[in-house]
């Protein structure tokens, strides 16, 4: 179709403009592919000659299984704390009193503001300080630490993240429940936090999940949890493909379901907030 | 002594004088239409009234109870006036019916069933007895408007509040939701309706009020009212709309 003129103007253009849109796809399938090519042969390669299956059946029980039942246990509970708290602090943070409001939102700064490195130190080693030297009375507190740590520093995210979804629901909700003669909280309860919670669903799940990933740091509380599993086979035998290896199905292992959980939570949220006028 | 009584009442958005001294009375079984110019107040007086808005002196009574003391128990007395917003504002995570139970069975505290009961008899009489199982999302606006006047009606209220109800929807649905107001006034209920549909003031209304600028203008049963209003306001306004 292209006459003479038209392929040298096409021929004058730049590789970008040139580009159409059924190139630019087929340029994707085979970039994709190649590198998807490279990662399985290096994944071959780390599994069939550098991993050492003898140590790997060696670590995996009891000290892989136990760092991993640890990360497990205090993923849930920092967890389930985090997002009670969060919603605290969501409420606090759309309060319509003042005081509360910016209390909420200078939490949510620190928290957000400081590595959470840094907030365990300040958990882990600032607290028993308040004591005189030897008199801290509560024994194995770095598990304590862990978990409060994790649970501040993840509340404000959630917080943050239910406040959006709050305050995209239109200010018609709040003023129809109220006019029905419902309370604030009755309001937010009922009608508010349900629509805000299936908004926020997706905000707080990718918290969630890098919860998880942050127990890595609790490897400086002397906690066994699984990075310093790694660390110390890796510095025991030297061999760091084999413990890395356990280490990245470990994390798969929790985070991979974790991400369908939510994602099968916010799908059956769905039905009812297609749509609607208001 | 009126049901609803307007005495003195001034409201401000900032600097804006929205509401200048508001004198006003709606008896009872009185269907009191509210006509004017946009931004001339009239749905602000309405938000006011059920506080959704407040007002910075004067004062709103409900069958003698003044509504605007800061100490009165607003939940209990908004349980008594219903509204009907433009933009319907039902609860989309909620079915039809669940819309119009839910505050019954948690500000009265009726048992589910009864209150379920009762919802279905209310879709019923607004023509949506085959709607209660959906959702907001699933109705059409003529529908959905409905199901907020069962909503509102649910609470049982001396009074119902409607603010351009009909604005937000495609003409040919306007007159559903007309319809089911016309039975309520009824029926005995006791109205005040913002609305530009001058069809439905002249047939329905007791009393016409005309706001311009924040004042009642004009006040007049309607035949006086669309045949001659006694202002010069009332007949500019008048004018424009034919």
């Amino acid at each position: 179709m292209a006459t003479d003129t038209g392929r040298a103007a096409e021929r004058d253009r730049g590789f970008l403009e040139q580009l159409n849109d059924r190139t630019f796809r087929r340029l994707g399938v085979v970039g994709t592919t190649v590198f998807a090519l490279g990662v399985a042969a290096f994944i071959a390669y780390i599994l069939f000659i550098q991993v050492d299956y003898a140590l790997l059946v060696n670590i995996v029980y009891p000290q892989f299984t136990f760092a991993f039942l640890r990360v497990i246990g205090i993923v849930l509970v920092s967890s389930v704390l985090s997002v009670i708290a969060g919603v605290l602090v969501g409420l606090a943070r759309v309060s319509q009193t003042r005081v509360t409001s910016s209390i909420a939102k200078s939490y949510i700064e620190f928290f957000r503001g400081t590595p959470l490195l840094f907030q365990l130190f300040v958990i882990y080693l600032g607290i028993p300080q308040l004591w005189p030297p030897g008199q801290f009375p509560i024994q194995g507190f770095n598990y304590y630490a862990a978990v409060i740590g994790l649970t501040l520093n993840h509340a404000a995210y959630v917080g943050e993240a239910l406040r959006g979804g709050i305050e995209s629901i239109p200010d018609g909700q709040m003023e129809a429940a109220r006019s029905l003669g419902m309370s604030y909280i009755q309001s937010m309860r009922e009608v508010i936090l349900p629509q805000a919670w299936r908004n926020s669903l997706a905000a707080i799940g990718n918290d969630q999940v890098i919860l998880v990933k942050d127990t890595s740091l609790l490897t400086v509380l002397a906690i066994p949890e699984l990075l310093s599993a790694f660390r110390q086979i890796n510095s025991a035998t030297f061999d760091a493909w084999t413990p890395i290896v356990l280490v990245a199905i470990a994390y798969l292992m929790i985070t991979i379901p974790l991400g369908k959980t939510i994602r099968t939570l916010e799908a059956r949220a769905d039905p009812a907030t297609h749509g609607g006028d208001d | 002594m009126s049901l609803l009584e307007f005495e003195q009442v001034n409201k401000y958005f900032g600097e804006t004088h929205v509401l200048k001294d508001i004198d006003l009375e709606v008896d009872e079984q009185e269907v009191a239409v509210v006509i004017g110019p946009s931004g001339s107040g009239k749905s602000t007086l309405l938000r006011c009234t059920n506080r959704l808005e407040e007002i910075q002196s004067g004062e709103i009574r409900l069958d003698g109870v003044p509504l605007t003391d800061p100490d009165a128990d607003i939940n209990r007395l908004r349980q008594r006036i219903g509204m009907v917003f433009q933009s319907f504002n039902l609860f989309p995570h909620k079915t039809a019916l669940e819309n119009v139970a839910l505050a019954p069975i948690k500000v009265k505290g009726v048992k589910r069933d009864e209150a379920e009961a009762e919802a279905r008899d209310l879709l019923e009489r607004v023509g949506l007895g085959a709607q209660t199982g959906s959702y907001p999302s699933q109705l059409s606006g003529g529908q959905q408007q409905r199901v907020a006047i069962a909503r509102a009606l649910a609470m049982d209220p001396e009074v119902m509040l409607f603010d351009e109800v009909t604005s937000a929807l495609d003409p040919e649905l306007v007159g559903e939701v007309l319809e089911v107001m016309r039975d309520l006034a009824d029926e005995g209920m006791t109205m005040m309706v913002v609305t530009h549909e001058m069809g439905f003031a002249r047939e329905v209304a007791d009393t016409i009020t005309l706001m311009a600028d924040g004042e009642v203008v004009e006040r007049t049963p309607p035949a006086q009212f669309f045949d001659q209003p006694t202002t010069e306001r009332g007949q500019r306004f008048l004018s424009k709309l034919l």
